[in-house]
């Protein structure tokens, strides 16, 4: 059946968003304001680097499951 | 000027428009810092809370950098639910509120040009998960010979292979149509099944700048496309609205590329 995803704070709490597909938009989204800014624009690549290790932990627990049953995640 | 304070800048929104703000990051007020047309939410934040030196201190520290995207997103999150907003990109610090509105002013034009792009829109996200076998069951009779079962093998991995081919189309087709219920597409790579925290495979990760005003006509849609995809074994899934993270660009000459 239709699964909506409602994540809007006027439809109900916000405890619905998958921190996964947060960080999918959080990583390479939104505006980069160059210019003055206090951090260089290089130190970005290392937060990203920072937030996808968020999801390293679920993926470390995970995989060794997948793998047991003799399947591989498919390659980003 | 205070030298403990440091500017945490979270997106844009038009200027003039009144919304009750949310609180920020740790709790902090969240004030608009005007620059013409448009304006900064921002929250002020002690050094130690969130300065060059706590970034550098924490740029690859899994709980610190989920904290602070988690906040983030949620002062945006509140704001898209009532007017349009241009996310910025994480991390987002400025010494003070005048270098933050030099900062601004220099790109106005293209800043402008990005928030205009996404004026009365959200982003919806929409996946297409391999959730089971295709409606066509095999046969069951007992081969009868060696050589009748490999061919049977045979047939069934050429059967095998149209399926998956015709999913492709399939999802090639859900994607066409969502893209043109909206007013942009964009195709992201598919998140790894240990990292959506589901055994299906995903076959599509797409995002869509979706007018307002059209998001009942979307979800029918997506209805209407899952409803079709189901005898195929796949389904659709739609979560938003969002902000536009993923249609937030600043206009050729001041985008950076992404990691």
């Amino acid at each position: 059946m239709m699964t909506v995803h409602q994540v809007g704070s006027n439809v109900g709490s916000n405890e619905d968003v998958a921190l996964v597909d947060l960080i999918d938009r959080l990583i390479g989204g939104g505006v980069v304001i160059s210019g003055d800014v206090v951090l260089s624009i290089a130190n970005v690549d290392l937060v990203y680097l920072g937030l996808q290790l968020v999801l390293a932990p679920a993926h470390a627990v995970e995989q060794s499951v997948v793998l047991h049953h003799g399947r591989k995640p498919v390659e980003g | 000027m205070a030298d403990d304070i440091v500017v945490h800048a979270y997106g844009l929104v038009r200027s003039g428009v009144s919304l009750p703000l949310p609180r920020g990051i740790d709790g902090a007020a969240v004030t608009l810092v005007d620059v013409g047309r448009f304006a900064a939410l921002v929250s002020e934040l002690s050094t130690d809370a969130l300065g060059e030196e706590q970034w550098r201190a924490h740029e690859e520290d899994p709980r610190w950098l989920q904290h602070v995207a988690t906040e983030h997103h949620a002062v945006l999150q509140a704001v898209v639910d009532q007017t349009d907003v241009l996310p910025l990109r994480l991390p987002a610090i400025y010494r003070d509120t005048g270098t933050l509105r030099r900062v601004l002013c220099e790109q106005q034009a293209e800043l402008e040009a990005a928030l205009e792009s996404v004026r009365g829109h959200v982003e919806m996200g929409a996946k297409i998960f391999l959730v089971g076998p295709s409606a066509k069951t095999e046969t069951q009779e007992r081969p009868r010979s060696g050589r009748d079962y490999l061919a049977r093998r045979s047939a069934e991995a050429a059967t095998r292979e149209q399926a998956r081919v015709r999913r492709q189309q399939q999802v090639l087709t859900v994607h066409e149509q969502l893209a043109h219920g909206s007013t942009r597409g964009t195709v992201n790579q598919p998140q790894e099944a240990a990292l959506s925290g589901r055994q299906e495979p995903m076959l599509l990760n797409a995002a869509y700048l979706l007018a307002r005003g059209r998001f009942d006509d979307f979800v029918s849609l997506a209805e209407q496309l899952n409803a079709d995809l189901a005898a195929d074994g796949m389904a659709l899934e739609i979560t938003g609205p969002w902000p536009p993270y993923n249609f937030a660009q600043v206009p050729e000459s001041t985008s950076v590329g992404g990691a």
